[in-house]
């Protein structure tokens, strides 16, 4: 193993995911990228305009909460080797096209994505590049109650 | 955490060829995490496998015949699993031998043998069970505590 890709969004365990990610990295002596993917801020929008009052201006405080919550993780893990990236859309294609590019040999994701990747493992996605996928997964399970660390609660109050 | 530290990892494998594939990816991920390593197959419904054996030879299906066939099947089933501890070449190997319903045992086997890892393949070339009844591995994914890692097995591995 030398490339771990940790595969983080919006959800309360990413910061368990990494924990997981991380140390699993570090036994097995491999670098590790934690890519983030942002939902588009047009379902942003449209969540909130339901929920009533929460303002989210721009892009641009999206993708500054992604970035420090990244680097927040980085320096708790204390691993300055840590490659982040942040990208926004849809979560299995960049999870996917990231892997490739970048030649991974797993993907860490948590199980909170498991109906994707059931989906894309057990071929019931018909985009030919997604079902094409050869790299193991390792699913960390994420359970509703999981302590919470948003991206808002940590960034945006 | 469970998730923090893995020291036993449980590889279930089943019939298909791609077992080889899991299993020596499985016991790779255990070497590298310094974990021990167990090797778990189910026998589904093994009365049922019995049964049907009759038929085709002998039309009694007397109870003695099978309780003969199951403990055939019995055998069968360890010496595969010894075979594949055999090929991974490590004494340590711990075989597990169980059955019932297969999602069910890799569970609770995961549990009773305390393994933080779930070692499995995305799926079998049991293509027209997995359609009928969901695939073992999406439900042990949507079922497990502990983190699994899933090997991409595709029909022509």
């Amino acid at each position: 193993m030398k490339r771990i890709l940790i595969a983080l969004d919006f959800h309360p365990s990413a910061t368990k995911i990494i924990e997981a990610g991380l140390l699993m990295a570090k036994k097995m002596e491999a670098k590790v990228t934690l890519l983030y993917v942002k939902i588009k801020l047009v379902n942003y929008s449209l969540t909130y305009k339901k929920v009533g009052s929460i303002k989210l201006d721009s892009m641009a405080d999206l993708e500054f909460a992604a970035h420090s919550f990244l680097e927040k993780s980085k320096h708790k893990m204390n691993d300055n080797m840590i490659e982040t990236i942040v990208k926004e859309g849809d979560f299995a294609e960049f999870v996917i096209n990231t892997a490739k590019d970048m030649c991974v040999d797993m993907i860490i994701i948590g199980s909170h994505n498991a109906k994707w990747v059931e989906e894309m493992v057990m071929g019931r996605i018909t985009n030919e590049s997604l079902q094409q996928i050869s790299i193991p997964l390792l699913i960390i399970p994420t359970r509703k109650n999981d302590k919470k660390n948003t991206l808002i609660s940590l960034e945006l109050k | 955490m469970k998730t923090n530290s893995i020291k036993k990892v449980l590889i279930a494998l089943d019939y298909d060829p791609t077992s080889q594939k899991v299993a020596e990816a499985g016991y790779a991920l255990a070497k590298a995490m310094g974990a021990e390593v167990a090797l778990l197959h189910v026998m589904v419904n093994p009365a049922m496998y019995a049964s049907a054996y009759a038929n085709m030879g002998v039309w009694q299906t007397d109870t003695v015949n099978t309780v003969e066939t199951i403990k055939i099947l019995e055998k069968d089933t360890k010496h595969f699993l010894n075979k594949a501890k055999k090929h991974l070449g490590d004494n340590s190997i711990q075989i597990e031998l169980r059955e019932g319903d297969a999602a069910t045992m890799i569970l609770e086997t995961a549990v009773e043998i305390k393994a933080d890892c779930i070692v499995m393949g995305s799926h079998s070339q049991k293509w027209l069970e997995n359609i009928l009844m969901g695939s073992v591995t999406e439900e042990v994914v949507r079922k497990s505590i502990v983190p699994m890692f899933i090997i991409p097995t595709k029909k022509r591995d």
